[in-house]
């Protein structure tokens, strides 16, 4: 399972079992969900079980498992709980026994026979396409397009222009702001920490990120919400280059190719045609790699893009970045997302076709912090895109910038807060290190001062009443 | 008898410290219940917020200003 | 009466730098110099988009060339150049770029230069033509070469160094290649009346050979038979680069100079009017021919080695055997001295050598004993305690730059030396420590001493005004400039760890350092005798002294220096230490095992030759001077430890937190940091809270030092003035005038604690506890006494 399909997993897993049931009726979403979502162990189990008449006696599952690997055993039960793909039962002499939920196993075993008539493998048109696209222009068409919607982030962030954002759809806007990845204030459009380690991600994190936020919002536009996933699976189980018909399509899902091509997922020629193509992005969701890998990226090797959005043919999956002592900093770069990015920040003072170069200086850095950007993202940005010439070195960045990075971010928090009540004049010795030992117990303790008797307490709730407890034991014996 | 007293505890550096307690004397002693220690100050819940702008305000003043680094920084 | 006329000597050597350094007279017309070969600003033509805002200087729309990955750079249109370490092309590049441009940084992976008049003026002059320049530049140009540059580098190699002014047999002659610019400089009124042939044309002669003279102490002397020979011979072998880079030209005819003879005395006129006229003339010695002058016996022992950078630095001034007059710049401890006496060696015409301080005199005059075989006798010594000319016809004479330029009465020896100074013709003029010079000082110095040719030798082409500049009109344009880290990595000079050390100050020191907002010395003061920050101190010599390290530590201010070296029991120097008493703290630091720290004020911060020590500790400095944070890591360059398998060195800055210190520091190290150094910064020394044995740990110690600091007068907490001081306020703070504060009254009432205290007693108790401190040793027990002696008469 891939880093960014768990962000996927976390979502499917706090969904009610009612909206698992309706989503396990499509097999290409079973399939998906098995193939991407589930750990290797809970796979074999389902395996094992998928073609078992009965249900399996809880206690035989002990059987298959080396004493050594609980670890791994209840994980996988775990998940298979969570995803109501496991039932346990009580059968009529009460022991307890575990079988798959009869739908999804039937669904599993539709998808892998091939059997049924559910058309949920999307339904390649078969009307001969005169304009047919080929596999190059929907990588450039989905780099255009995602490329855009980071560009927007970025790039009015930076103060671009009022040309950025342009290509982006109002819908896209409204669910970024919706998930905080961006945010407004005093009339210009800032990014967000949420927002700034989205677009550290890489593209297929990127892409579930968005598309999660997408779903949590599908129900207030009136969209199933069990449409959205089986659609967004389905997605993942399509071929690239191919054309599907939209008939079999539900309202919903309908509606949703619309948003899908804004972010550059698929790919219509018009917006009443009678297919669609799934790009790149669509088909790798659910690939059992995952993410993509960085060379394959089209973000990182797409061809020549629109003229607002020159793709850097020297960023390449190596790295692009050379940071010295000095703090100056060097990128190997002409993509203006890469430019914008850099310069939330860095003083960038220099361009040449394929290069940028500037300081990292306090202000810049500071500047960042300000609009919420953790010097911890800074580094791993600047150490994950480390020109080849940097990573002779570890660590890849020079000690003396990453530290003075973290001293510029410290700068920032001078003095360090919190509300609550001072406890002083303690009788005695001991009466102080009671209280002081309990409220360290029940982790309120913020401060202490043995010497004079006294210490400061976030919550005085629990002292309060281990104050009286004390006073009456004091008093029993007294 | 043990007694608690209700305020904002601020953690700050010996120098921040020096600032806020300058502050203090000159509003009256109206921000800070006690001085604890070197990085410690008792403060009132309700000033926190008007402390932490004066203190800013005096950083900007008293400390170089580093913004002007980079104006000159470049080539 | 001995002790007036003592007095009288001290006051010879001393000079007021408080001075301003008034613009010189023609400071006009420096300056309309610059602007007139000032590169391009701002670019006229560029397309743009939507990160263009983002750049001060978009290049976006230059051509990139095809196979760009396998050339080296990348040229600005304002001269600046981004150059690869890591590509093939790397060391052929930076030996070109080193000729043609400045270096700005030099750190590891990319490195950056620029091309300025100045510079490319000295390209010229090595003998690079604009046309040459170009070609190599845009060879190595990842981009084709905008416009701009191309008209930047065309102008100014065509004004400069077309024309040269040359002494032969004494006369002075203004020469050229293009008989033209002879036409066009006779054009003007005030040159053609300065002429003093009458004829028409002009003389012609073959140009001499770009020949390669044999450089003393290098395998090619070493080959020749006689050194002394005159060295107008074939090239023997492409020794240098320059010769390489020449042989393009060779297929041309038989190169002819032409010039014409002007009178003598009005070199100085022709030299400013060619400046204004925007042809700079260069200035060069045929020092084989000149027969006027007696030849000096002098020539490098056989054990002396020239470095290949010495020697690459060396073949820019003599390359056409003649003497070129220009700057070298080499960082401390790579052998500056050895440069200068091998020039000296190269010439053999009579030389003065000029110092900042009369410790240094003394190590030049050591140096050339130890390098070259020249007679003792026949090197002279003009200080205040010395003023001796020498017998024979030719010899060398040392001083000081106070000595040569003081403008009080002097004595009747130094009126004398100073007649012989001036009556006499030099070879070649040696400036040590050139950058501290002020530009009026400099001037006054080659009004007085009729020299063939000058020779700047620095470590820090730096100052904190833009000076610097003018001295390549005064001496001539900077021939080399070492590479640091190259010459780290190969172990010429010491490896360094770099470290600034913050230091909290405590409530109490903070709380006076808020409260004393206009008085900049005494938070200059506060700042440096802030206890942790001598905790710190304390902590780190421990440290070191335990490691076996040999520790120096600086403080600009003589009140600080004195109180740590007290409390700490360490010997310590300032500028009122007498120099017999200095040389005695040296020696036992160098050679007593139980002398492991010794504290300087500034007067250490130049030509100091300490070689035993190994580590550095900076407690209180000037401001943001990038120059003397460089000559002060300077003093551990030299380590003699330096090849010592994993040997380090360390420096140590020490700065209060939240105090101006803090920003200064970070000016101060721009200069370090381009050269590839990197600081450190330590926020915490481990373990040093469960130190009890440190000074100042109660809150009523640290009371009593911050009265002290209180009640210091208004001069202690000030700068130290010092004789060779060339660090005056006015360069670092960016200010021509020094602001003068006056201490407030009534500080010590708002001490907090210290009301119970009378004043008087507070002050009979410091004295107390200067005499009550225990010294340990002889050595230190003498030494304090001759202080107390000094000031005792000081105060007489």
């Amino acid at each position: 399972m891939s880093a960014s399909s768990s962000q996927a997993l976390e979502y499917l897993e706090q969904l009610p079992v009612q909206t698992h049931r309706k989503l396990y009726e499509q097999p290409s979403t079973v399939l998906a969900i098995f193939r991407c979502m589930l750990p290797q162990m809970a796979k074999t189990i389902v395996m094992a079980m998928l073609y078992m008449p009965t249900p399996f006696p809880a206690g035989g599952l002990d059987a298959w498992f080396r004493p050594e690997a609980t670890k791994v055993k209840k994980e996988a039960l775990y998940i298979l709980e969570k995803l109501h793909i496991t039932v346990l039962t009580q059968d009529a002499s009460r022991q307890s026994a575990c079988s798959l939920y009869s739908g999804f196993a039937k669904s599993l075993r539709q998808a892998l026979e091939g059997s049924g008539s559910h058309r949920s493998f999307g339904v390649p048109s078969n009307k001969p396409e005169p304009n047919k696209v080929s596999i190059q222009f929907l990588d450039e068409y989905a780099q255009r397009q995602w490329e855009n919607i980071l560009f927007y982030m970025v790039g009015s962030t930076v103060g671009f222009g009022s040309s950025v954002g342009q290509e982006v759809g109002k819908g896209t806007k409204s669910l970024l702001e919706a998930g905080d990845f961006v945010r407004m204030s005093h009339g210009k459009m800032n990014i967000t920490r949420t927002g700034f380690s989205f677009v550290l991600q890489d593209t297929n994190a990127q892409v579930w990120s968005l598309l999660i936020e997408y779903l949590r919002h599908a129900s207030q536009l009136g969209m199933s919400e069990t449409d959205v996933l089986n659609f967004l699976f389905m997605l993942g189980s399509l071929e690239l280059g191919q054309d599907y018909s939209t008939d079999t399509l539900s309202p919903t899902q309908k509606q949703m190719l619309e948003d899908l091509t804004a972010f550059g997922i698929v790919y219509r020629s018009s917006k009443t045609s009678s297919t669609f193509y799934p790009t790149r992005l669509a088909v790798t969701l659910t690939s059992d790699s995952g993410a993509l890998s960085t060379t394959t990226d089209p973000l990182a090797t797409g061809g020549a893009s629109g003229p607002g959005l020159r793709s850097g043919r020297d960023a390449t999956a190596t790295g692009f970045i050379i940071v010295e002592t000095n703090y100056r900093l060097y990128a190997y770069t002409s993509s203006l997302l890469q430019i914008a990015v850099l310069s939330l920040f860095t003083h960038l003072t220099t361009r040449f076709p394929n290069l940028v170069s500037g300081k990292l200086t306090r202000a810049s850095i500071s500047r960042a912090v300000r609009t919420g950007i953790s010097s911890d993202q800074i580094i791993s940005y600047l150490s994950a895109h480390c020109h080849s010439q940097m990573q002779k070195t570890t660590p890849f960045l020079p000690e003396t910038v990453t530290d003075q990075i973290r001293l510029w971010e410290m700068e920032g928090e001078r003095v360090v807060t919190s509300n609550g009540y001072l406890m002083k004049e303690f009788p005695s010795e001991k009466e102080y290190r009671d209280v002081v030992r309990y409220a360290e117990d029940v982790g309120v303790l913020v401060w202490k001062d043995d010497a004079n008797r006294r210490f400061f307490i976030n919550g005085i709730e629990q002292i309060q009443g281990f104050l009286k407890r004390e006073a009456e034991k004091r008093k029993q014996r007294g | 008898m043990v007694k608690a007293v209700r305020g904002t505890l601020v953690k700050c550096d010996a120098s921040i410290k020096a600032m806020l307690v300058d502050i203090d004397n000159r509003n009256n002693n109206d921000f800070i219940i006690e001085d604890l220690d070197e990085e410690h100050l008792l403060v009132k819940e309700t000033k926190v917020a008007t402390l932490k702008a004066q203190l800013n305000q005096m950083l900007k003043e008293r400390l170089k200003d580093p913004e002007k680094e980079v104006s000159d920084a470049e080539d | 009466m001995p002790p007036k006329r003592k007095a009288q000597a001290v006051a010879e050597d001393e000079f007021s730098w408080d001075q301003d350094d008034t613009p010189l007279e023609d400071q006009d017309m420096y300056d309309e110099l610059k602007d007139v070969f000032a590169p391009a600003q701002q670019r006229t033509h560029m397309r743009r988009d939507a990160a263009s805002f983002l750049f001060k200087f978009d290049h976006a729309d230059a051509v990139l060339k095809p196979d760009h990955a396998s050339r080296p750079l990348w040229v600005l249109h304002n001269g600046r150049i981004i150059l690869e370490s890591f590509s093939p092309l790397f060391d052929e590049t930076q030996d070109f770029l080193i000729n043609i441009a400045e270096p700005l940084s030099r750190v590891s992976r990319m490195h950056e230069y620029t091309l300025t008049n100045h510079s490319l003026f000295a390209a010229v002059s090595v003998g690079h033509s604009g046309k040459e320049i170009i070609a190599r530049l845009e060879k190595y140009s990842k981009t084709t070469l905008n416009p701009e540059i191309v008209a930047f580098i065309e102008k100014s190699t065509s004004s400069f160094g077309k024309a040269k002014i040359v002494l032969k047999k004494t006369l002075s002659y203004i020469e050229s290649d293009d008989p033209t610019i002879l036409r066009t400089l006779l054009e003007d009124g005030i040159i053609s009346s300065c002429r003093a042939d009458n004829s028409e044309g002009f003389i012609q002669e073959a140009a001499p050979k770009i020949g390669v003279m044999a450089i003393p102490g290098t395998k090619l002397a070493a080959g020749a038979s006689q050194v002394a020979q005159p060295a107008v011979t074939e090239p023997q072998a492409p020794a240098d680069m320059i010769t390489a880079l020449r042989e393009e030209d060779d297929e041309e005819e038989v190169a002819q100079v032409h010039s014409f003879q002007i009178r003598s005395e009005e070199r100085e006129t022709v030299i400013k009017r060619c400046q204004a006229l925007t042809l700079p003339l260069t200035e060069e010695y045929d020092f084989n021919n000149d027969e006027n002058n007696a030849t000096l016996d002098i020539d490098l022992k056989p054990h002396a080695q020239i470095r290949y950078y010495q020697e690459k630095a060396l073949s820019k001034m003599f390359s056409n055997s003649r003497a070129r007059s220009g700057i070298i710049v080499l960082p401390c401890g790579a052998g500056k001295t050895l440069v200068g006496i091998t020039a000296a060696c190269g010439v053999k015409k009579s030389v003065v050598v000029l110092c900042t301080s009369a410790m240094s005199v003394v190590q030049w005059r050591a140096e050339f004993l130890k390098w070259s075989n020249i007679s003792p006798d026949d090197i002279a010594v003009f200080t205040a305690d010395s003023k001796k000319t020498f017998p024979n016809n030719a010899g060398i004479l040392i001083s000081t730059y106070s000595m040569l330029t003081t403008v009080r009465n002097r004595s009747y020896d130094s009126e004398k030396v100073m007649q012989f100074i001036k009556s006499r013709e030099w070879g070649l003029l040696i400036a040590d420590e050139v950058h501290v010079v002020p530009a009026q000082m400099f001037k006054q110095v080659t009004h007085t001493i009729a020299s063939h040719a000058k020779l700047g030798l620095t470590a820090t082409l730096l100052r904190e005004d833009d000076k610097i500049q003018d001295l390549n009109f005064l001496i001539g344009p900077k021939l080399y400039e070492a590479n640091w880290q190259e010459l780290s990595e190969q172990g010429h000079i010491a490896k360094v760890q770099c470290a600034e050390v913050w230091c909290q100050m405590t409530p109490e020191f903070y709380a006076e350092w808020l409260r004393s907002n206009t008085n900049v010395n005494k938070k200059l003061l506060l700042s440096s005798l802030n206890p942790r920050k001598f905790q710190a101190c304390q902590y780190l010599i421990d440290f070191h002294e335990a490691r076996g390290d040999k520790i120096i530590v600086f403080s600009d201010n003589v009140f600080a220096l004195e109180k740590y070296a007290l409390k700490l029991g360490k010997a310590f120097i300032y500028g009122g230490t007498p120099q017999n008493e200095r040389l005695r703290i040296l020696e036992n630091f160098q050679h007593n095992e139980l002398v492991n720290t010794i504290f300087l004020s500034k007067i250490g911060d130049t030509s100091l030759d300490l070689p035993e020590a190994t580590c550095l500790i900076q407690i209180s400095a000037h401001y943001g001077s990038r120059r003397q944070e460089a000559q002060r890591l300077g003093r551990i360059l030299r380590a003699k430890r330096r090849n010592d398998e994993g040997f380090n060195a360390f420096f140590y800055s020490l700065v209060s937190k939240d105090t101006d210190e803090m920003y200064f520091s970070s000016k101060r190290q721009a200069f370090l940091v381009d050269q590839g150094y990197a600081f450190k910064v330590i926020t915490h020394l481990q373990g040093i809270e469960d130190r009890t044995d440190l000074a100042f740990d109660t809150p009523q110690e640290r009371r009593e030092l911050l009265m002290e600091v209180c009640l210091a007068k208004d001069t202690d907490a000030g700068e130290e003035k010092i004789e060779g001081d060339m660090f005056g306020t006015r360069f670092a703070s960016g200010k021509t005038k020094k602001t003068r504060v006056k201490r407030t009254a009534g500080t010590l009432s708002e001490l907090s604690g210290g009301q119970d205290m009378a004043y008087i007693e507070y002050n009979k108790s410091r004295n107390k506890e200067i005499k009550a401190k225990s010294v340990k040793n002889n050595f230190l027990r003498k030494l304090k006494t001759s202080t107390a002696n000094a000031k005792k008469k000081a105060a007489e």
